[in-house]
């Protein structure tokens, strides 16, 4: 077998391989990889997505809006400063001062 | 604040962490201060640096379980300063998988010490775990090590995926900074090819490619870096141009 023919059989198989993994990549199963994820991933509508910044590890996570109940449980405070309300930040697991905006 | 860049391919012997000792060697020869942190339970960035891994007192596992800062774990050594691992970190990925928040556990104890440090280097494990998700999440920068060979492809495709996990859910800000092409042998065909290839399939850049050499084998057995161990071989020189044009 010549060089060439060598380097058109790799890149055959790269195609191969790749094309099999894009298959198995349409079949997202929340068992699977996602579970190492603990924040959940919200995909931005056409007027983007509620997203919550937290005082204390300083990350944003978004989040959608039937979530809140349950990050505001069991008692929310809302005052008017920068990180204004006392909640659950989603990203780090902590009860603490957030600060609630929209990202587009 | 540190600039922090994990090292990073779920397909094992790539050279992730002979990179990741050899660049971090690199910065910290410019005269940066460079932290290296050792994410794999076989501890091979430990053992390769001098360290005995099952001596050590705390590591990168009691951080992940909340035991010690990571202050604590840290080891001054003469080529850069680093945070080792054991055996025990396997556990602390079953630790961290019940916890909310897990993909911010790294992220959290590095922001604790990342005023001291120019560069952290975070060296995955080969896998696409927890570990690696909050490598991913404490990163800015990643690199993507990739040995010249035909399989290797196929890690790159799954990899390029779970950062764009990252990217959407836990680090909106993380780049890829550039597949890194080792253990490249320019007498063959076959390596040529690939290196050629790879840019070309996934629109990265790609860095000068690091050849292959024994060098490379016997460096970690004195517990030094290729810069160190052999300070004017080819290699040596291929990363630091390589953190060259990563630092600048």
């Amino acid at each position: 077998m010549s060089n060439k023919d060598t380097s058109d059989w790799d890149r055959d198989m790269i195609d191969r391989q790749l094309a099999e993994h894009l298959r198995s990549a349409r079949r997202p199963d929340p068992l699977g990889k996602r579970a190492l994820f603990s924040v959940s991933g919200v995909p931005s509508g056409p007027f983007g997505s509620l997203a919550l910044e937290c005082s204390s590890c300083k990350r944003e996570s978004p989040v959608r809006l039937r979530e809140l109940p349950r990050l505001m449980m069991p008692l929310s405070i809302t005052l008017p400063r920068k990180y204004h309300s006392l909640m659950k930040c989603p990203g780090c697991g902590r009860r603490t001062w957030l600060r609630a905006h929209w990202r587009v | 604040m540190a600039r922090t860049i994990a090292i990073a391919n779920q397909k094992g012997g790539v050279a992730k962490t002979t990179s990741c000792v050899a660049l971090g060697a690199a910065i910290a020869e410019t005269g940066a201060r460079v932290l290296l942190v050792d994410l794999d339970p076989q501890a091979s960035l430990s053992y390769s640096l001098g360290l005995d891994p099952d001596a050590l007192e705390n590591t990168i596992h009691d951080v992940f379980v909340g035991r010690v800062p990571v202050g604590k774990t840290i080891h001054q050594l003469t080529e850069c300063d680093v945070v080792p691992s054991n055996i025990d970190l396997a556990g602390a990925e079953a630790y961290l998988l019940t916890r909310t928040g897990r993909e911010y556990a790294l992220r959290m104890a590095l922001d604790e010490i990342d005023m001291h440090y120019n560069f952290i280097l975070l060296d995955c494990p080969p896998s696409l775990g927890v570990l690696t998700i909050n490598a991913l999440t404490a990163a800015h920068e990643v690199v993507i090590p990739l040995q010249c060979e035909a399989l290797s492809h196929r890690g790159v495709g799954q990899l390029l995926e779970t950062i764009s996990d990252v990217q959407r859910l836990t680090n909106r800000d993380l780049r890829v900074r550039g597949i890194l092409p080792t253990m490249f042998d320019p007498r063959t065909q076959h390596s040529r090819e690939i290196l050629e290839d790879v840019g070309r399939r996934y629109s990265l850049p790609v860095f000068d490619p690091v050849r292959k050499s024994i060098r490379f084998a016997e460096a970690p057995r004195a517990g030094k870096s290729i810069l160190r161990y052999a300070s004017s071989h080819p290699g040596a020189d291929a990363y630091r141009t390589i953190a060259r044009s990563l630092i600048a």
